[in-house]
């Protein structure tokens, strides 16, 4: 059993599996702290695709580096699952659909939430940009995240809040400037792809300082 | 010309001076996925012309397809779209069966009946509740109609279905937005006796949510559009309520298989849009989507969903496109009782698997593949309407050549057709209507097809000359 981390298949084949029905950690799923990095866009759509791309890059990465555990999924899980030290992340990529987003941040294990996804947000192609979930609240951030039917990702959390779902874990979007004249295709935009290592790199810091901050708060308990 | 326009809505009106003539623009139709615009132009109170614009580039989804492996297509097209990644990937898989000569199980067959028809329910929720229900009640957006009190549990009843409806693409497919283990032949992983146990007795606890939707629908005053030259087109099945099979058939007699399909419908450019239009051949557009689907297959629903059409006083066929949130409630009514019944058979058959056998897998186990040349076609119901794939694949198993057409593609040249009539029988019926309701009508049957543009594949970077 492999776990192939590219959204779509390569030339020689090969597909993420995921299976249902797998019993997994069942026991311990709930005690385990667990951190989203959520990938939002579509890798057939150009730089829209970047969030999906960094997601699955940033996956990779933490898997080679930490040397912590590679999880099947289990059902409900988008893509892959790394966990070490009692604290579990969980990759969702290619996340269209603003309402998963909503329905994976609500499991009570959830403590933080971290979105990597292509932005409009008046910078140069390839730049980055970070937000706290408030900031995007404050500046009403719609259509700056991923939207289905014109319903984007800020709204469903709202609509969760009001319908008495709660706030959610914490939430921080890191964003790359998407190039508004790479629209379609499996490639990025030149900028983007450049920018990219950059995203990727961003996120694992501060994946890494929620992986610690988890760490101390469960010493602490204990 | 003066000029006014609303940031809010994207509404532009413009009226020029003394002529008597208007022009109505709704640059951004919100609440449609991918981008298109409408311009209408008035001359007192006859329109003068419409021009439903599709302005969102050309889908590149049939090059990418070119040259990758049979067994790699159904993993790709999964990904044009994020609401109906299902209906792609199994009309994908259905079409490659097709060229290989492939046979399935019967396991194989109803499992992708379940997935089909669990995205149906949760693309039904979606539109109801998110998309058309803020028309119907005079809110901007959902999100304004969440915040009015008495709607809130609406609201919730929504996300909650919703909620449900992933959990069982998940179930069957790996994963709720792009599935992974549907393949050609069959299954990669099957869903497990305590999962298939826990999701039943979910779906068991929310018929008092699905009669309240049925309700809710049934309250709504719905517009009506006339149109004597009106077609609907789905599939028909013998025996069933059509979802991943039957054949092609429209309510004025057209008829195809999928291997016939092109004989039947034909696409053809205009110089406004980017889409290729589709029409009957002969004659003109048509309407795909849940009102066809019911229309023709009304016999095939349960006795339970057409016995709640007949008390909630809603008479099919209907050719009035504004009652397919009927139609849409009416298929979340059967995709919930389709749901229990698929997963009791899958219990069923967990039950009378011999001594030892603890799952499904060996039933639905892809079995080997003879790679040949070939070319094969399906045809699909999706949430929004027929869906077509078709491949010629060479002798190495690569894709040659892709065909597809979206719901929406289908649907396209309706939807221009269905406003020309709608928005001339308005200026006629009501001469104080003002350029905001006609805009906000407009956009509310645009709307009514639940457009997904962004996955119409059928679309060209045309250049129109003009001299």
């Amino acid at each position: 059993m492999h776990i192939v981390l590219c959204p779509l298949p390569g030339r020689k084949g090969g597909a993420a599996l995921s299976l249902p029905g797998d019993p997994g950690s069942r026991a311990s799923e709930t005690k385990m702290k667990t951190l989203l990095v959520v990938g939002l866009g579509n890798v057939l759509r150009g730089d829209d695709g970047a969030g999906a791309y960094a997601c699955l890059a940033l996956a990779r990465r933490w898997a080679r580096r930490s040397g912590w555990a590679v999880r099947r999924g289990d059902g409900a899980a988008e893509g892959p699952e790394v966990e070490g030290g009692r604290v579990r992340v969980r990759f969702l990529e290619g996340i269209l659909d603003p309402f998963a987003v909503l329905e994976a941040v609500q499991a009570p294990e959830v403590r933080r939430c971290l979105v990597l996804d292509a932005v409009r947000a008046g910078l140069s192609p390839g730049e980055t940009v970070r937000w706290e979930l408030r900031e995007l609240e404050k500046e009403g951030g719609s259509g700056v995240l991923a939207s289905l039917h014109g319903v984007d990702l800020l709204q469903v959390l709202e609509l969760g809040r009001l319908a008495g779902l709660g706030r959610g874990p914490r939430l921080v979007v890191w964003g790359i400037q998407a190039d508004p004249g790479c629209l379609w295709g499996r490639r990025l935009s030149p900028s983007v792809g450049r920018g990219l290592r950059s995203l990727v790199l961003a996120a694992e810091r501060e994946l890494a300082e929620w992986v610690r901050a988890e760490r101390a708060a469960g010493a602490a308990d204990a | 010309m003066s000029m006014g326009m609303s940031s809010e809505t994207g509404v532009r009106i413009e009226t020029g001076a003394g002529t008597g003539a208007r022009q109505v623009t709704v640059d951004y139709l919100a609440r449609v996925e991918g981008e298109g615009k409408l311009a209408i132009s008035i001359q007192g109170r006859k329109l003068e012309s419409l021009v439903l614009d599709i302005f969102e580039p050309p889908r590149f989804f049939q090059g990418f397809l070119v040259g990758r492996r049979y067994n790699e297509v159904h993993e790709i097209v999964s990904r044009i779209c994020g609401i109906c990644p299902v209906s792609h990937q199994i009309t994908a898989l259905q079409a490659i069966e097709s060229a290989l000569g492939v046979a399935v199980s019967e396991e194989t067959r109803l499992l992708r009946r379940l997935l089909a028809v669990a995205q149906t329910f949760q693309s039904h929720v979606l539109h109801v509740y998110m998309l058309a229900l803020p028309d119907y009640l005079g809110f901007p957006s959902v999100l304004e109609m969440a915040r009015e009190e008495s709607l809130r549990p609406a609201v919730e009843r929504a996300l909650r279905l919703k909620k449900l409806a992933n959990n069982l693409t998940a179930l069957v497919g790996g994963r709720a937005v792009h599935p992974v283990t549907a393949v050609v032949g069959g299954f990669t992983a099957v869903p497990g006796r305590a999962e298939v146990a826990q999701a039943l007795a979910r779906l068991e606890q929310v018929e008092d949510d699905i009669w309240k939707t049925l309700r809710l629908v049934a309250g709504l005053q719905l517009p009506r559009v006339e149109r004597a030259d009106a077609e609907q087109v789905a599939l028909v099945h013998p025996q069933e309520y059509p979802v991943n099979e039957g054949e092609l058939h429209s309510t004025r007699g057209a008829a195809a298989t999928a291997a016939t399909y092109r004989t039947v419908i034909e696409e053809r450019q205009v110089p406004h849009s980017f889409a290729l239009y589709s029409m009957v051949r002969g004659r003109g557009p048509f309407l795909v989507g849940p009102l066809a689907r019911v229309n023709l297959n009304f016999a095939h629903l349960t006795p339970e969903v057409r016995q709640a059409a007949e008390e909630l006083g809603w008479e099919f066929p209907d050719e009035n496109p504004f009652a397919s949130i009927r139609a849409r409630a009416l298929e979340i009514y059967y995709c919930w009782q389709e749901c229990i019944r698929l997963l009791r058979w899958y219990q069923q058959r967990l039950g009378e698997l011999p001594a030892g056998v603890t799952t499904m897998r060996e039933r639905v186990r892809p079995r080997p593949v003879n790679v040949r040349a070939g070319q094969g076609a399906a045809l699909t119901e999706a949430p929004r309407g027929l869906l077509y794939h078709s491949y010629r694949l060479g002798r190495d198993g690569r894709v040659e050549e892709a065909d597809i057409v979206s719901p929406t593609a289908h649907n396209v040249a309706n939807i221009q057709r269905d406003l020309e009539v709608f928005v001339a029988d308005l200026l006629e019926k009501d001469e104080e209507l003002t350029d905001e309701e006609i805009a906000l009508k407009s956009e509310m049957l645009v709307r009514s097809y639940d457009p997904c543009i962004s996955c119409s594949v059928h679309f060209l970077d045309v250049k129109v000359e003009r001299h």
